[in-house]
């Protein structure tokens, strides 16, 4: 659905195709921004960095791994990447295994 | 080929133990760390798993209680049935750990027996091997499978003596032979290990080490059995290197001399 609304005022109002356009169209309409993160849906009311969506979780201090859409987000770019609507996140530590 | 270096070495490093073990099944990071302590083992195999939303942020992680500063910490891909899904994995793994490129790939065919899904383990190796990983590799105990695999680029072969958690021992030592005899990187024997006379015969066949995790973790005395797991690693490789006696099927010998006995 948010997908359809961006690809409509994209094409009317010739808005370049970024995940900044497309966030301030999602909050002008009133459109939370929906996630998945490990697996569950999670839904934010504004944009975020991914540093800022970890910080709840029990990673300081700790070695972890970020994915986003498949890819992988190196630590040092985790404050620079911006959460966008339909995201999916996987966030692995190690664990006992053989 | 020969077998007869001092020491393991896995792409160009070298290790002074023989034995590699797993770090899943314990009780608890307390004994994880006791067993793993005392087996000597210096390469340690971890999962890669989502972070536990709910979890305790003062509770130590694996990785605090086995740092990577004092062992060389091997993520491998269990559960993964696909090469997709292990690739995948392998990358989490390698930001996770700064880049290490030493991994353990194994793609598994079904759940029951966890048995190596070959064709995908070879699409995998393929592709980590392309992306610069080191790959030691869990496989059939297929001659032509651990060859291929080595050919692809793979660091180590490791074949399975029997399955995963069975504890079945060697199953078919016969097959390791013609492996070894074929293979110019490392041999390792993972998985099917039960106690320490089968760590102690896939020594003696001439394997470059012994991967085990559930021989350790689910002994009655996990502990122990690793000081014992360590001896035995140690007391195969020494009888391999010291060369047997030829076995005689159907003639004794007599230790004693057979002159100067009393009449």
């Amino acid at each position: 659905m948010a997908v359809l609304i961006h690809s409509l005022l994209s094409g009317l109002m010739q808005i370049p195709d970024t995940c900044y356009y497309f966030l301030l169209i999602s909050a002008l309409i009133f459109m939370s921004i929906n996630i998945q993160f490990n697996g569950e849906t999670k839904s934010l009311v504004e944009s975020i960095t991914v540093a800022a969506l970890l910080a709840d979780l029990p990673l300081a201090g700790k070695r972890f791994a970020v994915e986003r859409n498949g890819e992988i987000v190196p630590k040092s770019q985790l404050a620079n990447v911006d959460v966008c609507d339909g995201d999916s996140f996987e966030i692995v530590i190690a664990v006992g295994g053989g | 080929m020969p077998r007869n270096t001092e020491k393991l070495i896995i792409a160009d490093k070298q290790y002074n133990s023989r034995l590699l073990v797993g770090t899943g099944k314990y009780r608890d990071f307390n004994e994880t760390r006791d067993a793993i302590v005392m087996s000597g083992a210096e390469i340690v195999t971890v999962a890669i798993r989502r972070v536990n939303i709910g979890q305790n942020a003062n509770e130590p992680s694996l990785l605090e209680v086995l740092p990577p500063s004092k062992f060389t910490i091997l993520p491998n891909t269990a559960g993964c049935y696909n090469a997709k899904e292990a690739v995948r994995t392998l990358r989490l793994a390698r930001e996770l750990l700064d880049g290490h490129a030493l991994v353990k790939l194994e793609v598994l065919a079904d759940d029951s027996t966890l048995f190596p899904n070959m064709p995908e383990t070879i699409i995998a190796a393929k592709e980590l091997v392309a992306d610069g990983f080191q790959v030691m590799v869990y496989c059939t105990d297929d001659p032509i499978q651990a060859k291929a695999l080595e050919e692809i680029g793979c660091v180590a072969v490791m074949p399975l003596a029997s399955l995963i958690g069975s504890g079945m021992g060697i199953l078919n030592p016969w097959n390791l032979d013609i492996i070894l005899d074929r293979a110019t990187v490392p041999v390792l024997v993972d998985a099917g290990i039960g106690t320490a006379s089968d760590a102690a015969i896939a020594m003696e066949l001439g394997c470059d080490g012994v991967l085990m995790n559930t021989a350790i973790a689910k002994a009655k005395n996990p502990v122990l059995m690793a000081s014992a797991m360590k001896k035995a690693v140690e007391a195969g490789r020494e009888a391999y290197r010291a060369g047997r006696m030829a076995k005689k099927i159907y003639q004794a010998s007599a230790s004693s001399p057979s002159e100067g006995k009393i009449t």
